[in-house]
């Protein structure tokens, strides 16, 4: 027999907000995360805005967790964060629980700019060989930085501080990542195998080589003269690419039924999951977003809705003219007329966009939504273009009658999700 | 509900099909090359067992398109076509293409990163303390980093090209990036089977590409030391549906083993697990291929109840260690041995042997270095 799933635990970590609360306060009264990054800028890097997480915060953090954070790396760090925040939340004792499952999303990471001048000084470019020997006994450097690339490090450090002895997942389905781990430990619950899960994920690409690789891609807005803070503007006529962000976000997850026999605050359900590859692209989708459509739709039909009962949708909005524009066309295509009754946001218009962290985000603050009652705005929307006319996009934090949220996730090489969220 | 398993391909650097790969492994003549990259003074082996690239004629792809792909993301769309070739079933008109999945176990996508020009760009400039090193440096990078390099290191592009190629449009899944994480994908597949999300999904792995970035790897796990770790280049891949096939996915247990001491009676626990998922016991077993430490494993068997003549195949020891595609090249010499009613054995103390055997139930294990561990069982169907 399928189990419902609720959301009982949330924790989160993304630019200047330390808790999901702290972020939805944030975004409720239209403050951005971003800002220009002043290590990346003092590197050349044209386009240095990004919502980054402090150096501060993360000595703080490396300094709370000790050895993991020479070994795990980063991610890890912000996994542990949010993931403490979420389970303590959910005032759950997680080792009292025998069927739980761990989903930790992350995408690939690259090594830090200081790590690379490191490494750049044990290369003897005559004879073409990097001295890894002298590298590996550097006593200065932390050599296990090698190790940070690993997505599966925040995996590990969680399975270990938690015991998670059966399920460790490691999704890599870039931007869509978050949203697929938490729909992937719906599904595991769901059928039955597992009584809890602790999924999300966590991503931090605000450094060097991705911030250059992303800026080549065009991927990037470009930083020009605008204040940092109005450079993400999903849906708006004048969007230029998105802007990277740092961040980490986790639910803890359980059967009903466990939720209820040891009295547990339900913050909100998980109804419906929808994964889909696209046969389309490497870095766009089918332009007249049938496959983004499609991808919605499954997820709804999986939660036994109908079109009419989704109240809001949380958007990948992402502020690149493609993606708005497919999402646009596919949020039409599906809702038809109702288009104009469904209020749409991008939580990415103040956070940028943390890769596999923003699905697992914008789930946090959907069910923040959920809970509140409450629309939250998407910054810097003025105007629509064609494709993204019609779409209701919030533009001020707004209260509203809420049941049933869709979560939409997009990724790079056509690889969707989308979560629906209910209320409690 | 039985989800049912087809062999795929494999790409290796003895063969590309699993017929030519088992007779390579008879013969003994899986071909080692010499090390492709640079690495450490003590590092032990100057011959590993590398892959080919795959050029565009095999891949069918445009040259462009090539640029948008790194060693890794070309042998698995190289697995992937030999496999659409060898299986008429992802081919097949009547399924539609939003019921085929696609599931992946890729470990970190690796190019050259650090980029080798950076390298030599920093360290030049490095050597000119009176010039800011690091502006030099962006500005170079920006000029000299090829336009998808932010995409072609991401597991999402790499299951893009598959994805593709071959119109799979289903339900999907990446995994990272130990061998436990193709018998994820192949756990995660046939749920999606039998949970009704797809009809057919191809399952897929590929193995760390051999750079220095690896060795260092080997280094920090000890894996240098080990006699049978040599690092290995592979994809291997295998079909699952619903449509009645001659072997099923009858069983899997999977766990995660924090504490070294424990691996041998958790390992055990989990066999057993898997094979009570399957309705079996250890005595029905008739064949167990290893996926790591065969001391290890053959201790857990003994614990597990099986007997001393159960075969025992340790494949590492005669093909390297190729990561995530390790599990699923066991996989496919898995299911030709049941098709052929034959079985290789043999281990890091004991020489390779073929020869034939009533084979019904075979269990495979994988397992990754920080306790990650999975158990699966395959079984031939009595009568389709």
């Amino acid at each position: 027999m399928e189990q419902r799933v609720v959301v009982t635990g949330m924790g989160l970590i993304c630019g200047q907000a330390m808790s999901a609360p702290a972020l939805f306060e944030r975004i409720k009264t239209l403050q951005s995360s971003v800002r220009v990054h002043p290590g990346l800028a003092a590197y050349g890097v044209a386009n240095a805005a990004c919502s980054y997480v402090d150096e501060a915060v993360l000595a703080g953090l490396a300094a709370r967790y000790g050895a993991v954070a020479s070994r795990c790396g980063p991610p890890a760090l912000l996994a542990l964060h949010a993931a403490d925040q979420a389970v303590a939340n959910a005032g759950l004792d997680l080792a009292t629980v025998v069927r739980k499952g761990l989903f930790a999303a992350c995408n690939k990471q690259s090594m830090e700019a200081e790590d690379l001048l490191v490494l750049a000084q044990h290369l003897d470019p005559h004879t073409d060989t990097l001295n890894l020997d002298l590298y590996l006994e550097l006593e200065r450097h932390d050599p296990l930085a090698y190790f940070h690339k690993r997505q599966d490090m925040g995996a590990l450090a969680l399975a270990e501080r938690y015991g998670f002895d059966d399920v460790v997942m490691t999704p890599g389905d870039a931007c869509a990542a978050g949203g697929i781990s938490i729909g992937t430990a719906y599904r595991y619950i769901a059928s039955g195998e597992l009584d809890v899960a602790l999924a999300g994920a966590a991503e931090t690409m605000c450094n060097y080589m991705p911030m250059l690789s992303f800026s080549v891609l065009g991927a990037l807005a470009p930083q020009g003269l605008v204040n940092p803070g109005e450079i993400s503007r999903p849906f708006d006529k004048a969007r230029s690419g998105f802007v990277m962000g740092d961040g980490s976000a986790f639910l803890v997850l359980e059967s009903e039924a466990h939720a209820r026999a040891r009295g547990a605050v339900i913050l909100g359900y998980i109804s419906g999951f929808a994964k889909q590859t696209e046969a389309w692209r490497i870095t766009s989708s089918p332009r007249d977003g049938s496959d983004y459509a499609r991808c919605m739709q499954a997820a709804i039909r999986d939660a036994g809705l109908a079109l009419d009962d989704i109240d809001h949708i949380n958007a990948h909005g992402t502020s690149t003219e493609q993606n708005d524009s497919c999402e646009s066309l596919a949020i039409k295509k599906l809702f038809a007329e109702r288009t104009a009754k469904i209020p749409v946001t991008s939580n990415k218009s103040a956070i940028g966009h943390s890769l596999a962290a923003s699905g697992a985000i914008e789930a946090a603050m959907s069910i923040l939504s959920l809970q509140h009652q409450l629309l939250l705005p998407t910054l810097n929307y003025q105007e629509p273009d064609d494709d993204t006319a019609d779409i209701q996009v919030v533009r001020q934090a707004t209260p509203a009658p809420l049941r049933h949220v869709l979560s939409n996730s997009f990724g790079f090489g056509g690889e969707n999700s989308a979560l629906v969220l209910s209320a409690a | 509900m039985k989800v049912f398993i087809e062999p795929g391909a494999v790409v290796c650097a003895a063969a590309t099909r699993v017929d030519l790969l088992w007779q390579s492994l008879v013969d003994g003549t899986v071909p080692k090359e010499p090390l492709p990259c640079p690495a450490y003074d003590t590092w032990p082996w100057p011959e590993v067992y590398a892959t080919p690239e795959p050029g565009a004629l095999e891949l069918g792809v445009d040259r462009k398109v090539l640029r948008t792909m790194e060693k890794q993301a070309k042998l698995a769309l190289y697995g992937a076509c030999l496999s659409a070739d060898a299986r008429a079933s992802l081919q097949d008109k009547h399924i539609s293409p939003a019921r085929r999945g696609l599931y992946l176990a890729i470990p970190t996508v690796d190019e050259s990163v650090p980029p080798w020009t950076l390298l030599e760009t920093l360290h030049e400039e490095s050597a000119q303390p009176a010039q800011p090193a690091e502006l030099n440096s962006t500005e170079f990078l920006l000029r000299e980093i090829p336009a998808f390099f932010g995409l072609s290191t991401l597991n999402s592009n790499t299951c893009a090209h598959i994805s593709a190629r071959f119109g799979l449009m289903g339900a999907m899944g990446a995994y990272s990036p130990f061998a436990d994480a193709a018998f994820q994908a192949l756990i995660d597949a046939v749920e999606s089977i039998r949970n009704g999300e797809n009809h057919l999904a191809l399952v897929g792995a590929v193995s760390p590409k051999i750079n220095p970035q690896l060795l260092v790897q080997y280094n920090y796990w000890g894996w240098d030391q080990k006699a049978t770790r040599i690092p290995a280049e592979a994809s291997a891949f295998a079909v699952v549906g619903a449509q009645p096939r001659a072997t099923s996915v009858s069983g899997f247990a999977r766990g995660f083993i924090a504490d070294p001491a424990q691996a041998i009676s958790q390992r055990a626990a989990l066999l057993q697990q898997a094979l009570g998922n399957a309705g079996l016991t250890v005595s029905d077993l008739d064949w167990f291929i290893a996926g790591e430490d065969d001391l290890v494993e053959s201790a857990a068997l003994v614990l597990a109840g099986a007997c001393a003549s159960l075969p025992f195949l340790f494949s590492e020891a005669f093909l390297g260690y190729a990561g995530a595609a390790n599990p699923l090249l066991n996989l496919n010499l898995a299911l030709a041995g049941v098709q052929q009613q034959m079985l290789l054995e043999g281990d890091s103390r004991q020489p390779l042997q073929c020869y034939s055997r009533s084979l019904r139930h075979v269990a495979l294990s994988a397992a990754g270095p920080e306790g990650q561990y999975i158990v699966v069982i395959i079984s031939r169907e009595e009568a389709l």
